[in-house]
């Protein structure tokens, strides 16, 4: 807390009599602490559909509307590193720990081995991982005679307590024993070389398996727990679930990996960065962010830039006119710009006691700036912050809401069905928390000088218009839509009327919500941070729906083929289970990331019960997808800003089945006359803040093709439009 | 495990003792097996012929599955060598060690690393930069640490009587001596210089 106030006084020859003091209250940044924000279901991220380096991911992502992400917990691990194994070894026709081996070395990614057999051609690639040539795979066998001399630790040994290798390096079983477990107890199970010097291959996991379970049981376990684990830790496209305590689990990224994922556990994160999910900020900036808000760096710039202790009571002091010859309220003059004690008399040409007379332009420069920056940081860290204790408070809404659904079910209303009031709120969740970060972002990208050498002035001002224009309306909808969520519904049961058109309202600004946050990713993405020149800043796409893939991997099947017990020699994957039930008992020095031992009894669940395990998901979003496929635009379209037609966004049961036939000739306005939007803008920035046609009667309009139709058009031909477009555009 | 391999150790020091041409001894300190002594001829032809370089080695418990640690006591002017602490950079001592190579096997490729020194990958950076930059320097300051350092002590306590019979105390005759790198002129320059 540097809490104080300080005022000073100008010497009588000063021609501005007095130096004000400042009081300094709070620090500007208290960090806020995430926790019980909410953040379950809030996080979005996915492949833009305008992302042209990845068009297979695009056509995919329409099976999938959402990131492209699969949980792997521990009864899947083995069947998902076995697919990738069987491939490897089916294509080349080796054995199961070549293929392994082959595989480490290239991090998991078959793409990138089979590019390298192309390029490289096999006996390379098999030099280079480590895997002795094809010629040498069935044809080493053990010492001819029946006594040889052990290369490392010089004693004759009977020949069959030897055990040659790949490689064909034979060595004593007490030497490779005694080597196994030293590699092992390092962590560096993985790949065991050969004993002999400048021998690159690595040891047969079967003879490894034997000798060592024959030693040390316990070391057996922590090998094959290392090898399994070794398709997370050494695959550049799979990551630990960084949650505390760690629930075990690990997600597989396909495609790039600015994405922003949820497990299982319920923590959402970015999986490029591994910190919280942070978009529309990209990792470098929710980094910095994070950092300054942490440690109150613009305060203590300020201070430095600003303010000078004072020699004698060491207070600080700052000078807000007036001359260089300053007294602090301990009565001590002294000299402003070297902060040397000096005597009160003070002229044109010295101070009494001093000499220092020279004039830092620099350091005026300097001083206004870091206050210009500070009121940019408190303007940005108000907003940033005010919306996060608004999303705090919206979580604490939810079971609220909650209960009134369950009010209103059982009443006899017209409507039966409120999953558009929890779709509203989830919706609300994430595009508030999209609202919060937008300002953390936006202090980086506009008047910081992260970006200085990239963007020019003149182009940062249009892109600051372009954005804020952006998140005002971004802003706007969040409120509106805060405000409607609160209604008390509970008490409309009485006039079933209300709650159709509270719904009608509820639905279409959800909609709306849902592009405008689509939209602002988009604008970061491709205008803002696509147009750097120097570096490169990416953030994971807006998606509504944050499920991961339906898992196909089973949890039984072809695992035993795949285990590295698989030889029938010691424990095989049953042991592996118990030991990751008990975490924490045997770790590998190096082992980055064990799943933890307090996973709690949600952890458990996961094992004993593979089906609640396996984040299908397919249950909670089938209804989903189809809101989110109409939303689904062609890859070019984004520069055309207005929302589709809200009507053929909702959910096709929800058109059919639920509508009265009230609704079907009346499409309902929406939210703040939006329709306007950027139309008028093109592909530059120079749209930005279109029109606000409020008054405006609403035309229903296709979201695929944007044909508009007439203001009174009946909303089940709209609908039926929208259907064929879709069809035809995935045809 | 847990022991030292006394076994295999004894039988190296054998087979050093055995092969005594190879320019490489190895005796032990104190009894223990851990604390050996090493010596390495200067290999010739270069800077460091004629030179006896002592080399302090330690085992671990886990040798030979783990390198030994070597070191030269002898002050040596080499690019992979500290000129402070005798640190050696050499790969085999470190991630490319294996439980097949011997203690004599290392100090051979230290022999090896005195003639063929890998300025890209230095221990010492003056000396990699001045052996890139002014190789003849390098040449002539190694081959003044080698009379100076490694010629045992009766080399410098001769030079060191031959300049007090020249009427210099011994003191300042000793540290010319290490000053101008063993070299008697140089060292007389020193001395007369100041």
């Amino acid at each position: 807390m540097l809490g104080y106030r300080h005022f000073l006084k100008n010497s009588k020859q000063c021609a501005i009599p007095f130096l004000t003091g400042h009081i300094y209250d709070e620090p500007p940044s208290e960090k806020l602490s995430m926790e019980g924000a909410g953040w379950s279901d809030s996080d979005q991220g996915a492949y833009t559909d305008s992302d042209d380096e990845y068009p297979d991911h695009v056509a995919t992502a329409r099976e999938h509307d959402g990131p492209r992400y699969k949980v792997i917990d521990k009864t899947t691990l083995l069947s998902a590193q076995c697919r990738d194994l069987k491939q490897i070894q089916d294509v080349l026709g080796i054995r199961l720990q070549h293929a392994r081996s082959l595989l480490i070395h290239h991090r998991w990614d078959v793409e990138n081995l089979f590019s390298a057999l192309a390029e490289q051609g096999e006996e390379r690639l098999f030099l280079a991982a480590g895997v002795p040539p094809r010629s040498m795979h069935r044809r080493a066998s053990g010492p001819k005679e029946a006594e040889f001399t052990c290369g490392t630790c010089f004693d004759d040994v009977p020949a069959d307590s030897a055990t040659v290798m790949d490689c064909s390096h034979i060595y004593c079983n007490d030497c490779w024993t005694t080597y196994f477990l030293m590699k092992i107890r390092e962590g560096q199970s993985r790949r065991i070389t050969c004993m002999a010097h400048k021998c690159n291959a690595i040891c047969d996991e079967e003879k490894v398996l034997k000798l060592v379970a024959e030693a040390d049981p316990l070391a057996v376990d922590r090998y094959e727990r290392s090898l399994l684990e070794s398709y997370i830790e050494d695959n550049s496209k799979v990551k630990w679930c960084p949650s505390v305590p760690h629930c075990g689990n690990a997600l597989r990224v396909e495609g790039e990996p600015y994405v922003e994922v949820q497990c299982t556990c319920g923590l959402t994160f970015c999986f490029n960065c591994g910190l919280e999910a942070h978009s529309p900020c990209s990792c470098d900036i929710w980094r910095r962010w994070d950092e300054k808000s942490r440690d109150e760096s613009e305060t203590v710039n300020w201070l430095v830039a600003n303010t000078k202790p004072c020699p004698k009571c060491g207070k600080k002091v700052e000078k807000s006119g007036g001359c260089n010859l300053v007294q602090c309220t301990c009565k001590q003059p002294f000299c402003w710009l070297c902060g040397a004690a000096t005597g009160l008399a003070h002229d044109w040409s010295r101070i009494e006691g001093h000499s220092c007379g020279r004039y830092k332009e620099d350091k005026e420069r300097e001083a206004k700036k870091a206050e210009t920056d500070l009121k940019r940081y408190m303007h940005y860290h108000t907003r940033w912050k005010g919306h996060m204790e608004s999303l705090r408070l919206e979580d604490k809404q939810r079971e609220v809401v909650q209960s009134k659904i369950a009010i209103l079910e059982e009443s006899e209303s017209v409507v039966r069905d409120y999953s558009w009031l929890t779709n509203a709120q989830s919706c609300l969740f994430r595009a508030r928390r999209v609202l919060a970060y937008s300002y953390a972002f936006a202090f980086y990208m506009f008047g910081s000088d992260l970006f200085k050498d990239d963007i020019s002035p003149e182009q940062n001002e249009i892109n600051q218009n372009l954005f804020e224009d952006h998140q005002q309306q971004l802003e706007a909808t969040v409120e509106r839509l805060a405000k409607l969520v609160e209604t008390p519904f509970d008490q409309f049961r009485r006039e079933g009327n209300d709650i159709p058109a509270i719904r009608m309202e509820v639905v279409n600004l959800t909609a709306i919500l849902e592009t405008r946050c689509k939209t602002m990713h988009e604008i970061v993405e491709n205008d803002l941070l696509g147009s750097l020149q120097t570096t490169t800043h990416h953030i994971a796409p807006y998606y509504a729906n944050v499920k991961p893939l339906p898992n196909e991997d089973s949890a039984t099947g072809d695992d035993t083929d795949c285990g590295v017990g698989a030889a029938g020699v010691g424990p095989s994957t049953s042991h592996f289970d118990e030991e990751w039930r008990e975490q924490g008992a045997v770790e590998d020095s190096n082992d980055v990331r064990e799943p933890d031992a307090n996973a709690g009894p949600g952890s458990t669940d996961v094992k004993t019960n593979p089906s609640s395990a396996n984040p299908s998901g397919t249950d909670g979003c089938a209804s989903h997808l189809d809101t989110e496929r109409a939303l689904k635009r062609p890859a070019d379209s984004f520069v055309d800003r207005s929302p589709p037609h809200p009507a053929a966004k909702l959910p096709r049961s929800n058109q059919e089945d639920r509508f009265g036939g009230r609704e079907h000739g009346k499409p309902v306005p929406p939210g703040n006359g939006q329709k306007g939007g950027t139309q008028g803008g093109g592909a530059g920035p120079s749209g930005v803040g279109g029109s606000q046609a409020g008054g405006e009667e609403f035309k229903p309009s296709c979201p695929v093709c944007f044909v508009e139709f007439g203001s009174g058009t009946d909303i089940s031909h709209v609908t039926a439009h929208v259907e064929e477009c879709l069809l035809a555009m995935e045809l | 495990m847990a022991q030292l391999d006394v076994n295999r150790i004894q039988k190296e020091l054998v087979e050093i003792e055995r092969d005594k041409n190879s320019g490489v001894s190895v005796t032990i300190i104190g009894g223990q097996l851990s604390r050996l002594t090493g010596t390495i001829k200067g290999p010739i032809g270069t800077p460091y012929e004629g030179g006896i370089f002592v080399v302090d080695i330690t085992l671990t418990k886990s040798y030979p599955f783990e390198p030994p640690k070597m070191t030269f006591k002898t002050k040596v002017w080499h690019p992979n060598v500290s000129s402070a602490n005798g640190a050696i950079c050499l790969d085999i001592l470190k991630d490319q060690w294996s439980p097949a190579l011997t203690l004599k096997t290392a100090l051979l490729s230290l022999q090896a690393l005195l003639s063929t020194p890998e300025p890209d990958d230095p221990q010492d950076a003056v000396v990699a930069q001045q052996y890139l930059r002014n190789y003849q320097d390098y040449v002539t300051t190694a081959r003044n640490w080698t009379n100076a350092f490694a010629t045992g002590d009766r080399g410098l306590q001769e030079k060191v009587a031959k300049l007090v019979e020249m009427g210099i105390p011994a003191e300042a005759a000793q540290a010319a001596l290490e000053k101008a790198g063993g070299d008697e002129n140089a060292a007389l320059e020193v001395l007369f210089s100041s």
